[in-house]
């Protein structure tokens, strides 16, 4: 495979401030690559960097092979579609998307040509004329796409394009996304704090904190397979379970004994276990699970699709169970006395 | 609320007919016969005539068209660099320097006359129209980059770095973002610039030299009252005519340029 985006153990410092620590990763051709972390953890300031806005105080950013260092923005084989999309106030939708294109002395039929492919490709043709105010927010954020997929660019960037906009659409935009990128082909570097929006559309997560890498993976490593107790937890919340490792199980304190499969990690003593939402079943009566406890209902929350519990075990610790509204048989009140539950192999080893 | 509506309409008309009496009277006396109300053989444009002939009077419009041009020009350009310079960059001493641009706006027209005209004598230089100038120059900057400060401040960054990102360099971003959208605080610094050197009569007497301008020469009739009156309406009618398609032009100017 090739790699067109690499970083190697680039950082920023701003002063004091270090905004980026000793990242590195490699993007491959094509890929749908996503950082994704808490809000000021370093991610536009990454995205900054492989653009051209910001240099690395130290590291080395290649693009399709080459150095980047002291090539300016506007010569580096990348399009930015920024934070707060950046669409030109003063220029109608077609002016805004022909820029790059009428900069690079294109021929005007063909820039005729390919914004309106462009236009189509977003499903918005016929908004040539345009101005920019009177567009709604997903229409400038799909144009806003566009003024820079338009352009061929080798590695398209994504700053929180889907921020500002309301659950629905932005559920849209993400098939949409998808879409575009499918039919595209272009390498997509994509940025989010949203783990929903990065486990949907990602072949590759970098999940960042504090300006490091915490860990690389695709969607599902991430998700089932996390490596650190933040990951666990930033992606979809999780329990944990902290005790000592003997034979098969981890005795924890005022709890009992939780059945783990076996591994590689029997070495360490203290192990710490984490256990997602979704994966701990709720109910009067449980069969056919490895584990199960007793607890207590505090609080729920019916969300339509599924249904928040918080569960107060008997070692007064609190745990949050996601059950489907699928197949319920009914919602558990505050103070009902329940059992939860879980099989071994949704019991994660962190530490 | 209708109510309300018609009293801020009778308020606003009212304060139209205050601003505006005195020009209109002017306007309607620069056409009458005599030099006073009530009108008689009106129109007539005999007092335009008779500016046309006078001496001096043609000349000192040209002069002052001159140099209200320069002025606005050097003023906007200057403006336009304190402006970025201001909100962009740091350096050290910039908030000393915002004061010290600014200080001109609350020094008297006739102290900044006199210590301008001791420097530039100083210096060795004759006056003339360029220290007049020189003069409304240093009049004009402090407003000039007070409007395109706060243009600049409005400004969102991310807009120059989407053109470079998308192949502009520097300049051509200049041309096709930066300077587009500051275009109507440029045009009311050049209005304001444009104006300032117009109407000056401290500056321009202080530091003219054989040639004068349009308000100063203006000036000099007064003081032969109450023979020129009329011929003072006509001019003074001419001035204001050209303050005011000029605003309108530019206004003009700021549609298309956003459009
Ligand atoms: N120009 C700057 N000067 C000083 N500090 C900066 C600068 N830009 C960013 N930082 C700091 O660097 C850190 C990372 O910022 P960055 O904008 O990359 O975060 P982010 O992950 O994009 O966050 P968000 O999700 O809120 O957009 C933050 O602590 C921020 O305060
Ligand atoms: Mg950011």
């Amino acid at each position: 495979m090739k790699i067109d985006v690499e970083l190697k153990n680039v950082t920023k410092k701003y002063g004091e401030i270090v905004a980026v620590d000793d990242v590195s990763f490699a993007v491959e051709r094509g890929q749908f690559f996503s950082l994704l972390g808490p809000s000021g953890c370093g991610k536009t300031t990454t995205l900054r960097m492989i653009s051209g806005f910001e240099t690395p105080t130290e590291g080395e950013i290649f693009i399709e092979g080459k150095p980047m260092t002291n090539v300016p923005p506007f010569k580096r084989p990348t399009n930015l579609v920024f934070q707060n999309l950046a669409l030109f106030p003063h220029m109608n939708v077609f002016d805004n998307i022909a820029f790059g294109l009428r900069i690079k002395k294109v021929p005007e039929n063909e820039i005729q040509k390919r914004v309106k492919e462009m236009l189509e490709l977003v499903r918005l043709p016929g908004y040539e004329k345009r101005k920019i105010s009177q567009l709604s927010g997903g229409e400038k954020q799909r144009i806003a796409i566009v003024r820079a997929l338009v352009n061929r660019p080798a590695v398209l960037l994504l700053d929180e394009p889907l921020g500002p906009l309301d659950l629905k659409l932005r559920e849209e935009m993400i098939v949409e996304l998808k879409r575009i990128k499918r039919e595209v082909g272009t390498t997509f570097i994509y940025v989010t704090h949203d783990q929903g929006e990065a486990l949907t559309m990602s072949d590759k997560i970098v999940v960042m904190n504090k300006g490091k890498v915490v860990q690389i993976g695709t969607p599902m490593e991430i998700y089932e397979k996390p490596k650190s107790k933040f990951v666990a937890d930033f992606i979809g919340g999780t329990n944990f379970f902290e005790g000592k490792y003997t034979d098969g199980a981890v005795e924890v304190d005022g709890l009992g004994k939780i059945s783990i499969e076996s591994g590689a990690h029997v070495s360490k003593k203290t192990l710490l276990l984490s256990v997602k939402p979704e994966k701990i079943c709720i109910g009067k009566k449980l069969k056919k699970v490895d584990n199960i406890f007793d607890g207590k209902v505090t609080e729920s929350f019916y969300q339509g699709r599924a249904i928040t519990y918080k569960v107060l075990l008997e070692n007064d610790s609190l745990i949050t169970v996601v059950a489907p509204s699928y197949g319920m048989e009914r919602v558990f009140g505050i103070g009902e006395k329940v059992k939860v539950g879980w099989n071994k192999e949704d019991a994660r080893v962190i530490t | 609320m209708k109510k309300t509506n018609i009293l801020w309409s009778i308020v606003v008309i009212f304060a139209i007919i205050l601003a505006f009496s005195p020009i209109t009277i002017l306007f309607l006396l620069s056409l009458n016969d005599s030099p006073a109300l009530p009108l008689k053989n009106f129109p007539t444009t005999k007092w335009y005539e008779a500016l046309f002939q006078f001496p001096g009077a043609m000349e000192s419009i040209v002069n002052s068209l001159m140099v209200a041009g320069v002025t606005t020009l050097v003023a906007v350009v200057l403006g336009i660099c304190g402006g970025y310079a201001l909100v962009r960059t740091r350096f050290v001493g910039k908030s000393f320097f915002t004061g010290l641009l600014l200080m001109p706006m609350v020094v008297p027209y006739i102290i900044m006359g006199i210590s301008l005209l001791s420097f530039l004598l100083r210096l060795g230089m004759e006056p003339s129209l360029i220290t007049i100038i020189i003069g409304h120059i240093l009049l004009a900057i402090p407003y000039a980059t007070l409007v395109l400060t706060s243009r600049f401040i409005g400004f969102n960054i991310s807009l120059e770095e989407a053109a470079m990102d998308l192949g502009a360099d520097r300049l051509t971003t200049f041309r096709k973002i930066t300077l587009p959208l500051i275009m109507p605080g440029i045009i009311t610094a050049a209005i304001l610039s444009f104006i300032i050197s117009w109407e000056d009569v401290a500056m321009a007497v202080l530091l003219a030299g054989s040639q004068q301008t349009a308000p100063v020469f203006m000036f000099s009739l007064v003081t032969k009252l109450p023979k020129f009156v009329p011929i003072l309406t006509a001019m003074s009618t001419i001035m204001f005519a050209f303050a005011i398609v000029l605003a309108i032009l530019m206004r003009k100017a700021e549609r298309f340029s956003i459009s």
